[in-house]
């Protein structure tokens, strides 16, 4: 017979292994490696501007989510680190929230908490998840939000009557206040409304009270006048000085209010489709795939078969949800998923891949109640895949949290002369060149200025009073790069062009490769000798920081990279030129140490 | 109708728990990330000493200043590494390289600025810090023939401006907290002012409600002035 202390110790472990135990395991773990995988430096894409708002007040991109950029000023305070740590913090916080809101919503649809535990695991350590969780971004608040839709919307959920209305319409309110693609979750939304208002005794209430809760939802967009009008914000994009202003960035005008990019690629549908499944397949490591068509089959064709079965109707407003956020919404996407451009439109498969994993859960579901395991089988179970998850993702996460836009920043900025202005295109400069200026301050006597920005009047406005300089107005689509730049120059101020934007620079000015920059001479004065360029290159590459090993092309990293190839490549053409064979292969030996290495073969079938 | 998985009411308890567990996984997160932030500290405090023995300055300045970065309160790792970003300057100074010098300031300098919060960690070096980088930079204008009098003056008070220009901290965490109020506020009014049948629990109802307008009021007003 056992003594009282041995009693003790098998109470314990039976609480361990027990549900509870399970889920202290499950959320202590994504605890545990989100906060140790932080990323902690500005990256490519919007990263460095939410980055930049973590430090100050300001507004966003369109439609300005203004409630993901309100979370970010929360830990504004903390003394820690850097603002793009803490932006990645506060959003692993979110990140474990959308953990919790899918383990509830899998068991508001019927999982028992083994199959929901199964399913948040596989999501959590998707590298897409774990990537878009550790580093400043938006989709993991947009992920949370929507899926707590789904929780609430669960036929087995808790919430019940007008509360349900009313959650619902707070939730879709707020995730609106996120990520207009949260329209997309309508579906779920109405089904889950038509329930509540059913189950409600006074029906007409119960849908005033979710219109209500929703306007409340969407009051974080009032943030966005109150930001812009605060004399010390650091960035805002767009002009709040009328009504019209704060409309045009609701419904994001300068992009197109139904378009993803600013720029349009023809792409077919079905292309966006195919890319869209091969990536679910490959972030669920297949087995979260083959669980999630497992489940749909089963949730549809199974009637009644086991106690807890979600019903029909609710299934096929999910799955409908899921068409919508998934397929539906990628085919309509204007960036084909190739290269960088891939690396923008995965972000949004976040959505599809965390509803879809509610039906992960309930195909895992189905497996489970046949076996009837163990606690302490199903402890072991969860353990082994946390591990086996985060080993197999843990080197792409590595890969997107590369410090390589951040050290490319400083490496340009630590090389040139005082008073310069930088000229560049591409977001993660804009953004990147943001960051480091405006919320860690560094050479406020440089201005990086993008001539693709120079549309917008508010931009203009903002570079004019940073430089100091009367610059062109744009002739109606078109902005003279050759009118920025002979404004510069005769001011007598040091120019460089980060990259190859338009024709005008080169044919109007002589350039010369400086680093990871070209310096723009003004007009009439000629060139180095390539010895002399190569002599300044060597000077430079010298102090910069170059990464210990390559980057992955298609990257952000991989994108930089280039930059760092082509001044060795221009030079090894110019001593091809003059016969200076010895010093042309030289100078190929160096662009190809620094050459960003293919893509895995699997991505690049997928992105071909 | 199908019956919920979990029939627990929300009460004083519940909700005190699940605060709970969520304050803990909360300082849990933070204790890795602090964590992490203080052992990257000591790796590239001890490559930085490691370069600067052997006279490779640019890469001792790389690690220097990633040391200085790696912020945590009470752990004077980062100070560290900011007196070995000076030591960087002053033998680069020595060996004649200046450009390197004003690197390793800027670099003192962008380490204190990004680890801001409610107070500014090693503030006393930023004056000095902000003399030296002006004097070199107006050096270097004059060197480049394009001088103008008030060169130093001008970069000095550029440099200033950016602590001076910062919003103020205490307003602005008022702010978040009235944010943060106002949502917690609202989901009050949801789970203690509503009824199951859709009927007001008035007194509930209308306290939360008015908290809610209170709080969402104060945030927008603070956001904007802080």
């Amino acid at each position: 017979m056992p003594s009282e202390r041995q009693s003790e110790r098998y109470e314990t472990l039976a609480w361990l292994v027990g549900p509870k135990g399970l889920m202290l395991l499950l959320f202590g773990c994504i605890a545990v490696v989100y906060g140790a995988t932080l990323s902690t430096e500005v990256l490519g894409g919007d990263a460095g501007e939410f980055a930049t708002l973590a430090g100050g007040p300001g507004v966003a991109h369109p439609p300005g989510y203004p409630l993901y950029t309100m979370l970010l000023r929360l830990l504004d305070f903390v003394p820690i680190a850097s603002p793009a740590a803490r932006a990645s913090f506060l959003t692993a916080v979110i990140g474990m929230g959308a953990a919790v809101g899918l383990f509830r919503a899998a068991i508001a649809w019927g999982a028992e908490p083994l199959a929901a535990g199964v399913a948040v695991v596989i999501w959590a350590f998707a590298p897409l998840t774990w990537s878009l969780s550790t580093s400043p971004e938006v989709f993991a608040l947009n992920a949370a939000l929507c899926v707590g839709m789904v929780a609430v919307a669960g036929p087995f959920s808790p919430h019940r009557g007008t509360l349900r209305a009313g959650l619902l319409g707070l939730l879709a309110g707020l995730a609106l206040s996120n990520h207009h693609s949260a329209v997309l979750m309508a579906p779920i939304g109405f089904y889950g409304l038509v329930v509540g208002i059913r189950e409600s005794v006074a029906p007409l209430r119960a849908l005033g009270v979710a219109l209500g809760a929703a306007l409340v939802g969407l009051l974080p967009y009032a943030l966005l006048e109150s930001q812009a009008a605060n004399p010390e914000a650091l960035w805002v994009w767009g002009d709040f000085t009328a009504l019209q202003g704060l409309v045009h960035h609701i419904l994001r005008v300068d992009f197109g209010t139904l378009q993803l990019g600013i720029r349009a690629d023809k792409v077919d549908a079905w292309t966006q489709v195919g890319a869209l499944t091969i990536a679910l397949m490959e972030q669920t490591h297949w087995v979260g795939f083959i669980a999630f068509l497992g489940g749909t089959v089963w949730l549809l064709s199974t009637r009644n078969r086991f106690a807890q079965m979600p019903p029909r109707l609710a299934v096929v407003f999910l799955v409908v949800t899921l068409v919508c956020v998934g397929p539906l919404f990628v085919s309509l996407m204007n960036l084909a998923p190739v290269g960088v451009a891939a690396r923008v439109v995965e972000r949004f498969y976040l959505l599809p891949l965390t509803i879809g994993s509610v039906i992960v859960a309930l195909g895992f579901e189905g497996w489970f109640r046949r076996l009837e395991l163990r606690n302490d089988v199903q402890f072991s179970i969860l353990g082994a895949l946390i591990t086996l998850c985060a080993a197999m993702s843990f080197q792409q996460v590595r890969e997107h949290h590369r410090p390589d836009v951040s050290r490319y920043v400083e490496n340009v900025l630590v090389s040139v002369p005082a008073r310069a202005v930088i000229m560049g295109t591409e977001d993660h400069r804009l953004f990147g060149f943001l960051y480091h200026q405006a919320a860690l301050g560094e050479r406020a006597d440089v201005q990086y200025l993008d001539p693709t920005m120079m549309h917008y009047a508010w931009y203009r406005n903002r570079m004019a009073e940073l430089t100091g300089l009367t610059l062109p107005e744009p002739e109606g689509e078109t902005v003279s790069t050759v009118a920025i730049a002979d404004a510069v120059l005769s001011a007598g101020r040091p120019l460089f062009v980060t990259n190859i934007f338009s024709s005008g620079i080169p044919k109007n000015f002589a350039t010369y490769p400086a680093g990871l920059l070209y310096r723009v001479l003004p007009r009439g004065a000629s060139p180095p000798h390539p010895l002399e360029v190569e002599r300044l290159n060597v000077e430079l590459f010298e102090r910069y920081w170059l990464p210990e090993y390559p980057a992955v092309a298609g990257s952000w990293a991989g994108l930089v990279a280039q930059d760092y190839v082509r001044p060795w490549e221009q030079l090894a053409s110019a001593f091809a030129a003059i016969s200076m064979g010895d010093r042309a292969e030289g100078c190929r030996h160096r662009a190809d140490a620094l050459r960003p290495t293919p893509a895995p073969t699997f991505r690049r079938r997928l992105t071909r | 109708m199908l019956e919920p998985r979990d029939e627990r009411p929300w009460g004083p308890r519940r909700i005190a728990g699940a605060v709970g567990v969520v304050l803990l996984l909360l300082a849990g997160l933070f204790a890795v990330a602090a964590g992490r932030a203080a052992v990257s500290c000591r790796k590239e405090l001890h490559a930085a000493e490691g370069f600067l023995a052997s006279g490779d300055l640019a890469s001792a300045l790389l690690a220097a200043r990633h040391a200085a970065e790696w912020y945590v309160p009470l752990d004077g790792c980062s100070e560290v590494g900011l007196t070995l970003l000076d030591e960087v300057a002053a033998k680069a100074d020595a060996t004649g390289q200046g450009e390197l010098a004003l690197v390793a300031l800027r670099s003192a300098r962008t380490s204190i600025m990004l680890t801001r919060g409610l107070y500014t960690p090693h503030a006393g070096r930023l004056p000095r810090l902000h003399a030296e980088i002006a004097a070199r930079m107006a050096a270097e204008r004059r060197l480049s023939g394009k001088a103008q009098p008030d060169d130093q003056a001008r970069y000095l008070a550029q440099l200033d401006g950016y602590e001076a220009r910062r919003p103020n901290p205490w307003l602005a965490l008022a702010g978040s907290l009235g944010f943060v109020g106002w949502l917690g506020a609202v989901a009050g009014f949801a789970w203690f002012g509503l009824r199951a049948d859709g009927s007001f629990v008035w007194k509930a109802a209308l306290g939360w409600a008015g908290t809610a307008l209170v709080l969402f009021c104060l945030w927008l007003t603070l956001v904007r002035y802080a």
